[in-house]
């Protein structure tokens, strides 16, 4: 295939970009250092990297990644769960989709952290607007991509299944499901990383705990190193979750020929 | 015993460009274990036919009766596909027991069931691959198979060998006669080869150009099982120069309607 990468080309890939990134941190270490670049605003990775470690032995850090995962998890669930469900029905049937396209259309491009003051109008100012605004930011791209993937199912797959006699409950459980799984297992992906955006820009916002929050006091109180980190600390969630989803698909979709990654 | 028999179907396809005639007072009947081939230019309505009797689209006028025993769980016709339609998400032998799942037997039954028939097809080593892990021949073999273990009498196949080489497609022939003889089952088979369909059939229905109908029934009168690489070769040719004499004015006016 023309794009595929050979396993060498890839492993050199990698090095590459090992090299790159070391390089660059070396660099910006180098800088800092001699005073090239103001380690006012960019202290080197060492200073980062030491600050790191007394955050997350003096547990601080660990506070606030308890306090985002678990207002992440939790708001990511109460999204994707009825996405899933309504996007199965949206994509099998058409007169659904029909019905409910339209709101989905108007209110997915609405940036979610625009109706935070709107919901701690209705909610109240607390956890709960948190984990609806979360859950809102979830919920979109996991039900137009569950949806998406019930209709790409080839139609004649659901002849096929009821032509060997499937009734509505078996084609569901034995087509829908299944084959709408890839997708599916892209929108929570998707899902996730807008969760994790809306969970850091709603604690910069409105909490005392969380790393958006560990950032945003680190502002105030003007402790670069601190804000390096708390930055760090979000990548490392967001590329941690990709990385442990990408090995999760393996096993639940093991019919697929390349994961689209 | 009449397995089938379709009396005077008319289908009328309705779209705002006009009208379109697509079968034209069919009329034909199936005996028990009959293999029968229909055969006819393109566009004359074999697809048209075999989807009116798979109650996949139902007839504008005429009649298609078929014989069901009593067994609630029976299905009237299960059909074969042309792109084999296996379920890329299950196994080989999960596609086949999935057959055996929709009569309602158990998971289990279905699936020991269904890993014998795998291998008895000669797929043993690819009982847990899926589909994509196979090649066109292996796939439409599984779907045979699948096919086979449905609880019908009357099979429809689409010319189901259509995208295959011909080395492969001689190779799944025999393995469909194998498994035709096995079984007490009507076949009913779309092709546009003259000569699979004399291989295959006990009696070939040549069908007109559109609007469809059948020009005429001939009965092969070879003994099974076939050798018609051998012994019935020089027979076969006269039957299939016979087809073509029927078949060739509509396969000429065919060529010159436009797309």
């Amino acid at each position: 295939m023309t794009g595929q990468l050979s396993r060498v080309e890839t492993m050199q890939g990698r090095w590459m970009a090992f090299l790159l990134a070391l390089g660059g941190l070396g660099l910006w270490e180098i800088s800092s250092r001699l005073g090239l670049i103001s380690d006012l605003f960019f202290p080197a990775p060492s200073s980062i990297i030491r600050m790191m470690i007394d955050l997350v032995f003096s547990g601080v850090l660990l506070e606030h990644l308890a306090a985002t995962c678990g207002r992440l998890f939790l708001g990511l669930i109460m999204g994707v769960l009825p996405a899933t469900v309504l996007g199965l029905i949206m994509g099998w049937s058409s007169r659904v989709r029909a019905a409910l396209d339209p709101f989905v259309a108007a209110l997915h491009p609405v940036p979610k952290i625009a109706i935070l003051p709107l919901i701690m109008v209705i909610f109240g100012i607390g956890e709960t607007s948190r984990l609806v605004v979360i859950a809102i930011a979830g919920f979109f791209p996991m039900l137009i991509n569950t949806m998406v993937g019930v209709m790409q199912i080839s139609p004649s797959l659901f002849e096929v299944a009821a032509n060997f006699g499937a009734r509505p409950v078996q084609i569901f459980r034995r087509v829908v499901i299944p084959g709408s799984l890839p997708m599916g297992v892209s929108g929570f992906r998707l899902a996730f990383n807008n969760a994790l955006i809306i969970s850091v820009a709603i604690e910069l916002v409105t909490a005392r705990r969380g790393l958006g929050a560990l950032i945003w006091l680190a502002w105030e109180t003007f402790r670069i190193e601190q804000l390096y980190a708390g930055l760090v600390m979000i990548a490392l969630l967001g590329i941690g979750f990709n990385a442990l989803l990408k090995r999760l698909s393996i096993y639940l979709i093991p019919w697929q020929e390349n994961i689209i990654t | 015993m009449k397995i089938l028999s379709c009396s005077d179907l008319t289908k009328i396809f309705r779209s705002q460009q006009g009208d379109v005639l697509a079968l034209d007072g069919v009329t034909f009947s199936v005996e028990d274990s009959e293999f029968i081939s229909l055969i006819g230019p393109n566009g004359c309505g074999k697809t048209t036919l075999l989807k009116l009797i798979a109650g996949l689209n139902q007839p504008t006028s005429g009649n298609i009766s078929i014989a069901t025993p009593e067994a609630d769980t029976h299905l009237p016709a299960v059909m074969v596909f042309q792109d084999h339609g296996l379920f890329p998400w299950m196994t080989v032998q999960a596609n086949v027991a999935f057959s055996l799942e929709m009569q309602g037997i158990s998971a289990r039954q279905a699936q020991d069931r269904a890993r014998a028939l795998v291998e008895q097809l000669g797929l043993g080593e690819f009982t847990h691959s899926y589909p994509h892990q196979l090649s066109g021949g292996m796939c439409q073999l599984t779907a045979l198979g699948r096919a086979f273990l449905a609880n019908s009498s009357l099979l429809l196949m689409d010319e189901p060998f259509r995208a295959l080489d011909a080395q492969v497609r001689y190779l799944l022939q025999e393995e469909l006669l194998r498994l035709w003889q096995a079984q007490n089952k009507v076949i009913l088979y779309v092709t546009h080869d003259i000569s699979e369909a004399v291989l295959l059939s006990d009696r070939i229905l040549v069908m007109s150009g559109r609007p469809g109908h059948i020009r005429e029934q001939i009965h092969i009168p070879f003994q099974r099982p076939r050798q018609l690489r051998g012994r019935d070769a020089s027979a076969a040719a006269e039957i299939e120069a016979k087809i073509w004499s029927i078949m060739e004015k509509d396969v000429r006016l065919n060529l010159k309607v436009p797309k």
